[in-house]
């Protein structure tokens, strides 16, 4: 019964110190992040993705503004014409990063890789800064090259 | 085996576990993204479990290691010490048996390299400390009641 008690003690009193002391480091998880991380909460597993063929379909269209997740270096070498370089850590160190853009627009998140990771957490801080179109490049930038869609490089510009 | 060579022992473990766990925590810590992300890697939990392990297990090894070196509350500290022997472990294991390309992220943000044979190896050694670790404290607790 006191090891129980002990052992709930110290669990119970450092999740509440970790969850205090994100608050307070840089680039920590906020409360709001983790209430949104929260099963109820989350909305990360109905991302919709979207193919490289209708992504490009938009783009031919001049709809959707698409927002690159990698790094800068690798943004500044190629990317997608018109995209925005926005990676993770700017998204959350700068929530108003898209203040100019309409809640309503939509906004396609890629990185590099099919999938990518950082592109579902971005598009999941975005959508928790009210963006509420969101739309995850299935294949990444790495099949948009493949398909041989248009691809603005340093030496273009 | 003697009573003061197993005093010696328990001490090492404790201070071996409370250090590593230490150091482990602290590297952590800091940059609980990256942290989430290296626990999403081993795809068994998703983004927002792994965000509350991201906040949460780096406080819990900095404190068991704290309280394991100071020796408080060494009954439930050995055993979440072994808990969390016990879960890394699987994690591993599972990764492995997945064929899983990550970084192990269990003592540092900056190992690298696919998780092998070895790092299970590691793993079921650190495991076996942490229970001959339960072992000593619980016996010198039932030593000292009768």
């Amino acid at each position: 019964m006191r090891l129980f008690f002990r052992i709930t003690i110290l669990g119970f009193s450092t999740l509440c110190v970790g969850i205090l002391v994100n608050q307070w480091i840089n680039h920590g998880i906020r409360w709001n992040v983790l209430m949104y991380s929260l099963p109820r909460f989350s909305r990360l597993q109905e991302f919709n993705y979207i193919s490289a063929d209708s992504a490009h379909t938009l783009f031919i269209q001049g709809k959707g503004l698409f927002i690159d997740i990698r790094y800068p270096d690798d943004f500044s070498l190629d990317h997608i014409p018109g995209a925005r370089s926005a990676p993770l850590l700017k998204i959350i160190q700068q929530p108003e990063l898209f203040r100019e853009v309409d809640f309503d627009s939509m906004m396609i998140c890629y990185g590099f890789e099919p999938e990518d990771i950082k592109a579902k957490q971005a598009a999941d801080l975005l959508r928790r800064n009210g963006f509420s179109q969101i739309l995850v490049l299935q294949g990444g930038f790495a099949e948009w090259i493949e398909m041989g869609y248009p691809v603005e490089r340093a030496d273009n510009q | 085996m003697n009573t003061q060579w197993s005093k010696w022992i328990c001490r090492l473990l404790r201070f071996g576990f409370g250090g590593l766990l230490i150091f482990a925590s602290l590297s952590k810590i800091p940059h609980p993204y990256e942290f989430a992300a290296i626990i999403e890697n081993y795809r068994v939990l998703g983004t927002g479990l792994s965000r509350w392990i991201a906040v949460w297990s780096p406080y819990l090894e900095f404190c068991i290691g704290f309280l394991l070196i100071i020796g408080i509350w060494l009954d439930a500290v050995s055993v979440l010490n072994a808990g969390l022997m016990s879960v890394f472990l699987v994690l591993v294991i599972q990764a492995y048996i997945r064929h899983l390309d990550i970084q192990c992220g269990c003592f540092s943000m900056e190992s690298t390299g696919v998780i092998g044979v070895i790092k299970i190896l590691e793993n079921v050694g650190y495991l076996a400390g942490s229970f001959l670790l339960v072992y000593f404290v619980f016996r010198k607790e039932l030593l000292s009641k009768t």
